[in-house]
């Protein structure tokens, strides 16, 4: 019998896991429910990043995504579900586009599906003489410095715009 | 692994002596003398505790969302407990070798926000939403000056290993390889550090979100029982998880405090043999009682200190704590580059 690979069992968990949370999001009739679905899809995803030996990649998707953005969100969903009174419930609305989307979608994923498409390869770790966070550190401030700089740059011109968005409104009631 | 399967007995143990402590330390400040009826000096009151919270009726409020409260502490814990895999305790027991180390380790402490927030809407109570949204608000800001003054200790040690940071502070001086030595303008992001992670673990001056005199008990008003008792659990693990970092990043980790004196081989004595089991015991003695001592500051400040205004709480992180800490972040850019 041929030996059973851990990763590639981790690897099926894992995306099974995100593909039934992301199928709770739609199913579910409560929108909070279906937020805090998407916690466990972004999570599986981490998890699948880490075990394909992309595990700055995963723990990126960690802090970014659930650490900032999802919290984001749940702020929002909470307060107006509070503020509004009535419960927020997912309605069915929309549908030809949505089927015509999810045709046109499922076509994108079975002609890209129809080349062989293997899975990435997950032994041990490819021997670099340096580790991956200062690959990753000694690229970002060599090759990617533009792209770099540029979201820096962008960065600081969000939080600029959010300071004087949220700020103004104190300034004209004195 | 091994650290690990250390770390949770220990954990337990743990919160059942820092509860007692707590109430002696507080006794102790306000000139009370604390628990005294159950056994000698009042020795066996968290015992006594714990039985009854084991006793008690897990109740569920029936407005409440029912799956979303019964989840909320266990999310929170794990969050929290997952920090730990990847600490050291010891020169030969080290936890995860993962790269990212405390990289990982914020990430996944800025989990358990999650979890407040599932405990705070699920219970269905203004008091738990109103306490969930202000530790949510208290955790998000100050995770940026507590992740810059890490950064500094990052930046100086170019690693992102806890284990290769303590290894970085081995000597035969004792505490003089400490990196707060090594760097004295680290005393600057250690202060901000410790501010930043009293707020992480919602402890007093940052108590904002269970403050009992305005909001019952903040995001766990409704929760009784053994539920109850892991929101507590996590919230000690937070405690000694936090003083562990420190201790590793600016206190010489597992490394012994005492110099070798000439003929006096202090630090060698105190050290034990690597390889050999008398090294893992000395460091571990080391760096839990060194985290002992940081919890013991954790408690002083809190009974010595009112609790801060939300505004105030806001400012602090914003206007001071952050600006200071991206100014330490360039000292020690600097520091790297010409010394």
């Amino acid at each position: 019998m041929e030996q059973i690979n851990f990763n590639i069992l981790a690897f099926y968990g894992f995306a099974g896991l995100a593909v039934i949370s992301a199928l709770m999001i739609l199913m579910s009739k409560n929108i909070i429910h279906s937020v805090f679905m998407l916690v466990l899809v972004f999570l599986s995803v981490a998890a699948i990043y880490i075990i394909t030996n992309a595990e700055f990649v995963g723990v990126t998707q960690i802090m970014v995504y659930i650490g900032g953005i999802l919290i984001l969100m749940m702020f929002g969903v909470m307060l107006t579900n509070r503020i509004d009174g009535g419960k927020m419930l997912t309605e069915h609305r929309r549908i030809i586009p949505a089927v015509l989307l999810g045709l046109g979608l499922a076509f994108v994923f079975y002609s890209t599906l129809q080349t062989k498409f293997p899975l990435a390869e997950f032994g041990p770790q490819s021997e670099l003489d340096k580790s991956v966070t200062e690959t990753i550190g000694i690229n970002f401030m060599t090759h990617q410095l533009v792209a770099l700089e540029l979201t820096a740059v962008l960065l600081l011109m969000a939080l600029i715009g959010a300071a004087f968005l949220a700020g103004s409104k104190f300034e004209d009631k004195k | 692994m091994i650290a690990f399967l250390i770390y949770l007995p220990f954990l337990l143990v743990f919160v059942i002596f820092a509860v007692y402590a707590e109430r002696k330390v507080s006794a102790f400040m306000q000139d009370r003398i604390g628990p005294m009826e159950t056994g000698k000096f009042g020795i066996l009151q968290s015992f006594a505790d714990v039985l009854k919270m084991m006793q008690k009726e897990d109740i569920i409020a029936l407005a409440a969302d029912r799956k979303l409260f019964l989840m909320a502490p266990l999310v929170i814990f794990v969050s929290v407990f997952t920090g730990y895999a990847v600490l050291p305790l010891s020169a030969d027991i080290q936890g995860s070798a993962a790269e990212t180390g405390i990289y990982f380790l914020l990430a996944v402490i800025s989990l358990d926000v999650i979890g407040i927030l599932m405990a705070g809407w699920g219970s269905n109570s203004k008091f738990s939403l109103f306490g969930a949204m202000r530790s949510v608000a208290q955790i998000v800001s100050y995770e940026i000056p507590l992740g810059l003054a890490i950064l500094c200790v990052i930046m100086l040690m170019q690693t992102l290993s806890l284990q290769e940071i303590s290894l970085q502070q081995v000597g035969g001086l004792g505490f003089i390889h400490w990196n707060i030595i090594q760097y004295p303008f680290l005393i600057v992001p250690f202060v901000i550090y410790f501010i930043a992670s009293l707020a992480e673990s919602n402890r007093t001056p940052f108590d904002l979100p269970e403050a009992e005199s305005e909001l019952i008990g903040g995001f766990h008003t409704e929760y009784s029982g053994f539920r109850w008792a892991v929101i507590m659990l996590s919230e000690y693990g937070m405690m000694l998880l936090v003083s562990l970092i420190a201790v590793i990043l600016f206190f010489g980790s597992w490394n012994t405090p005492l110099p070798n004196l000439g003929p006096v081989r202090l630090a060698d004595w105190t050290s034990g043999t690597v390889g050999q089991l008398s090294a893992d015991v000395w460091g571990t003695f080391w760096i839990l009682s060194k985290a002992m001592l940081m919890i013991f500051v954790q408690m002083w400040v809190r009974w010595t200190y009112p609790r801060i205004r939300v505004d105030q709480m806001m400012s602090l992180s914003w206007k001071y704590l952050t600006p200071i800490g991206l100014f330490m972040v360039f000292v020690s850019g600097f520091w790297k580059l010409w010394m």
